[in-house]
């Protein structure tokens, strides 16, 4: 009996433990786009979306600008304003103004992602070019609410390689490894919103480059990451007739392999080997007899662009492609002197790209 | 305690005792004493015995041949009429014959009575007794034939392949249906009589070189020391002599299907029919047995592994979704994907209750319109559907009682719960899923873990007539492990599962060698 009572007890006790952190999901705010941006007088605003469920509302959406000190103390000023909790387990993404981008130190502002386990980490990391404010305040009247069409334009244009995607996960990662710098989805807003390409960021997380959807192809490749779909569209020089010879192809298949060695300075020879399908051709050409001819060309043109981006890259003194990884794990003496200036070291390094291109089918007609 | 009721001690049934108070001869008469060899003076016992059954028939008549006088007694209902007149009466006064040689009735059963205990409960079984003047003997005359059921399709166990025959209320009809699959001279049948006041027959059928002995004598221990006034179905009968009776879950299975309780005899269990009742027990079984349909044999194997997982899913399901959903809700939105989020919070942005609260109310009138639908006749039950489905699907939505997700969970739980083949089974799952959605009340996802550790922690602890109930998982037994979660093909189930206690454990030589 005795037994029982403690018994009965103990389970109303454990009862009472119960309910404490409970939050129905309709009594929060989902704060699904954050936003970070500086206003004239550098002071830091934040913005956010949240949905509204209610039916009653004619607008689907509640959009928020505060000026606060931190992302953690903007919480308390747009629970104030919005009409349920507002939490950022859900966020989606988070839009990064230029304006903040170039300010040293700003990635100390999104620390409450990383410390607080109730937020996410698979939020996207967007820059955007102009003021955040225009994003966050469109309002598209042919597209779904906006924080869902983002995140989905992100997505599927990620997916055809236009520009890259990372989250805050993969974020931290580039930001706190030495062998990489950072590189982020950009974003832009004139009458309607676009994705301009990639963003790339320097050591200490600055803005340094922007690159447009077909450079970034280039970068994906070079950073290993092949997966997804690398449809190119280029002009190929050919000796016949003076005007542009527009050829589009896609790529099955692309092996890329990077080596390093060191001389004085670091030496990188990276060999992308890819078979293409031509999508489309826009001259007469017979490739069936001539594959080889046009193999020849295509390696060419690409062989360049890849150039004209490292050079890039290296004269800014970023590497968004982690060549310092292939550093480390083959010449990690050398590396180890320079590690902590990786950029510097890799802009001095000699990359040579060699393409080399198979023609796996020609189409469906000749 | 139940000494008043114990006939050793009073020496008397309790009609016996009503007809002494009752009568003004103050004869005290014994289930013991024997019967006279004058036939006036039995009668006379016999109808103060009988006082209180108007409908006894003492059919008084003089034997053809030796002018002796004669009576026969039995119930009008409880016995066949055309074996009484065609086969008792009508040879006993058209032909002559010798009073010591045998009798010329062409009954087989015919067995010859000395004591009043054995002529009361004949008649009251539905024998008739011959009482011959000058004999103080009578004889017990196998007549019986009273209502009966045919037999026909099992109602509640419905099965594709199997056999369309189901078990019916009477006991030795039911025998002679598992007989029928196992005519060995090893399948053996042990009878017991319960309850003092309803006398009810109960046989215990087992394969004897296969049954463990330590189970049959748990099992023969335990419905021997019930001592009640009736058994009026198995499923008293199971309270009586099962394990755990504080557990959710039934530790012996009901079922009216002879296939299925002589395909659990062959694995070494045990098979007990209860005279009266139309499904037989089997015992000893294990949680995994549940999940088992008779169908499962008859179809190609892996379909009936598929459709086994299946069942193993909608157990998951019938548990775990009311109370995920309340735990989702409640504290960890974060999982669920984001446009699904959307619209359910729409949806319950116009429900003023709390999820928990919303959900029982649904799970509870779903319980509600299945009991509704259980008890209606049939025409009258299909409304049931209909009312339930226009007013809690479309009117409860629509004013904001519950949200439309509910509606889902609700009806995705209702029909998991109707996929596992025992409804005994999907009874306890079913009622479990309010402890569950408490849990989840409480303290989310953690709440649901604990849940369902307690459940674990419990059908290991269980047992059913000293073996364990969670076999073949815990304690664990690899080759019984083909018959569980998938269903091997039949060939490669070569030996009886070992959680029975059954001895030879081989069952089948080697089958499908290469051809």
């Amino acid at each position: 009996m005795k037994r029982k009572t403690l018994l009965c007890l103990s389970l109303v006790a454990m009862m009472m433990t119960g309910c404490a952190d409970q939050m129905f999901v309709e009594d929060v705010s989902l704060s699904l786009i954050l936003g970070l941006d500086l206003d004239q007088d550098d002071h830091l605003l934040v913005y956010m979306s949240s949905p509204v469920f209610n039916k009653e509302a004619k607008v689907k959406e509640e959009k928020v600008e505060v000026k606060a000190v931190s992302i953690r103390d903007s919480r308390e000023l747009f629970d104030q304003t919005v009409m349920a909790l507002t939490s950022g387990s859900k966020t989606q993404l988070l839009l990064v103004g230029k304006k903040l981008l170039k300010r040293k130190n700003w990635i100390d502002y999104i620390d409450p992602f990383y410390r607080d386990p109730k937020n996410t980490v698979t939020t996207r990391v967007v820059a955007v070019d102009g003021p955040v404010s225009d994003v966050i305040f469109f309002r598209p009247k042919d597209k779904p609410r906006l924080p869902l069409y983002l995140a989905n334009l992100v997505d599927t244009a990620y997916r055809r390689n236009v520009t890259i995607k990372t989250t805050l996960q993969e974020f931290h990662e580039q930001t706190t490894e030495k062998g990489i710098t950072a590189s982020i989805t950009e974003m832009k807003k004139d009458h309607k919103i676009m994705l301009t390409g990639t963003a790339l960021l320097d050591e200490q997380s600055k803005y340094k480059l922007s690159i447009t959807p077909n450079e970034n192809k280039l970068l994906r490749i070079l950073q290993h990451k092949t997966k997804g779909d690398f449809p190119f569209t280029i002009s190929v020089p050919m000796e016949s007739n003076g005007h542009d010879h527009w050829i589009s192809f896609s790529t099955p298949s692309i092996k890329t392999k990077t080596r390093v060695r060191y001389d004085n300075h670091f030496i990188f020879n990276t060999d992308v080997k890819m078979r293409v399908i031509i999508t489309e051709r826009l001259f007469p050409f017979n490739v069936r007899r001539d594959a080889a001819k046009l193999q020849k060309s295509i390696e060419k043109k690409m062989q360049a662009d890849f150039e004209r981006l490292i050079k890039k890259t290296q004269t800014t003194g970023i590497d968004p492609f982690g060549f310092g990884i292939y550093a480390r794990a083959y010449t990690y003496p050398e590396w180890k002197k320079v590690q902590n200036q990786w950029g510097k070291a890799f802009s001095k390094a000699d990359v040579n790209v060699k393409v080399h291109v198979t023609i796996g089918g020609m189409g469906t007609i000749k | 305690m139940f000494d008043f009721l114990k006939p050793s001690k009073g020496k008397r049934s309790f009609l016996h005792k009503q007809v002494s108070t009752h009568s003004n001869l103050q004869k005290k008469m014994s289930a013991d004493d024997v019967l006279d060899s004058d036939l006036s003076q039995n009668t006379e016992i016999l109808q103060q015995v009988f006082s209180q059954a108007p409908d006894l028939v003492i059919r008084c008549f003089s034997i053809n041949a030796s002018k002796t006088d004669a009576a026969l007694v039995y119930l009008p209902g409880l016995t066949n009429k055309d074996a009484i007149q065609n086969h008792v009466l009508k040879p006993l006064m058209s032909s002559s014959f010798e009073l010591d040689k045998e009798l010329p009735i062409t009954i087989g059963d015919v067995e010859v009575v000395e004591t009043w205990g054995q002529v009361e409960s004949a008649i009251l079984g539905g024998d008739s007794v011959l009482l011959i003047n000058g004999q103080n003997t009578g004889y017990r005359l196998d007549t019986k034939g009273w209502p009966q059921r045919e037999v026909s399709d099992p109602q509640n166990e419905i099965s594709l392949k199997g056999a369309h025959q189901g078990f019916v209320e009477t006991g030795t009809q039911n025998i002679a249906l598992i007989r029928r699959y196992i005519p060995h001279h090893e399948l053996m049948l042990k009878e017991m009589t319960i309850g003092l006041r309803g006398k009810t027959k109960v046989s215990l059928l087992y394969l004897r070189d296969v049954a463990s002995d330590d189970v049959l004598r748990e099992l023969e221990t335990r419905i021997q020391n019930i001592t009640v006034d009736a058994i009026i179905n198995t499923g008293e009968l199971i309270e009586f002599i099962e394990d755990n009776p504080y557990s959710p879950f039934p530790q012996i299975m009901l079922t009216e299907r002879p296939d299925t309780a002589v395909s659990h005899i062959l694995q070494g269990r045990f098979v007990i029919v209860l005279d009266r009742s139309p499904s037989v027990l089997i015992a000893p079984t294990n949680f995994m047995s549940f999940f088992q349909a008779v169908d499962d044999y008859g179809t190609r194997w892996l379909l009936s592994t598929f459709i086994r997982v299946s069942r193993f899913l909608a157990f998951i399901i019938t548990l775990f979704f009311p109370a995920s959903y309340v735990a989702f809700i409640s504290y960890n939105f974060e999982v669920i994907p984001m446009e699904l989020l959307l619209s359910i919070a729409e949806s319950r942005i116009q429900v003023p209750f709390a999820p928990v609260l919303e959900a029982v109310i649904m799970e509870t009138i779903l319980e509600l319109m299945r009991e509704a639908a259980l008890r209606l006749p049939t025409p009258i039950g299909q409304t049931i559907g209909i009312v339930g489905g226009i007013i809690i699907g479309q009117a409860a939505v629509a004013v904001g009682i519950v949200s439309n997700i509910m509606i889902i969970v609700v009806a995705v739980t209702a029909i998991a719960s109707y996929n596992i083949p025992n409804y005994d089974m999907s009874s306890a799952i079913r009622l479990l899923r309010f402890p569950m959605m408490l849990a989840a009340a409480m303290f989310g996802v953690v709440g649901i873990v604990i849940g369902w550790m307690t459940i674990v922690g419990h059908l290991v602890s269980l047992e059913s007539l000293g073996t364990p109930y969670g076999t073949p998982l815990a304690p664990f037994r690899f080759a019984d492990m083909k018959d569980a979660f998938l269903r091997f093909p039949l060939w490669t189930m070569k030996s009886r599962p070992k959680g029975t206690g059954a001895i030879p454990t081989i069952r089948q030589g080697r089958n499908r060698t290469k051809r």
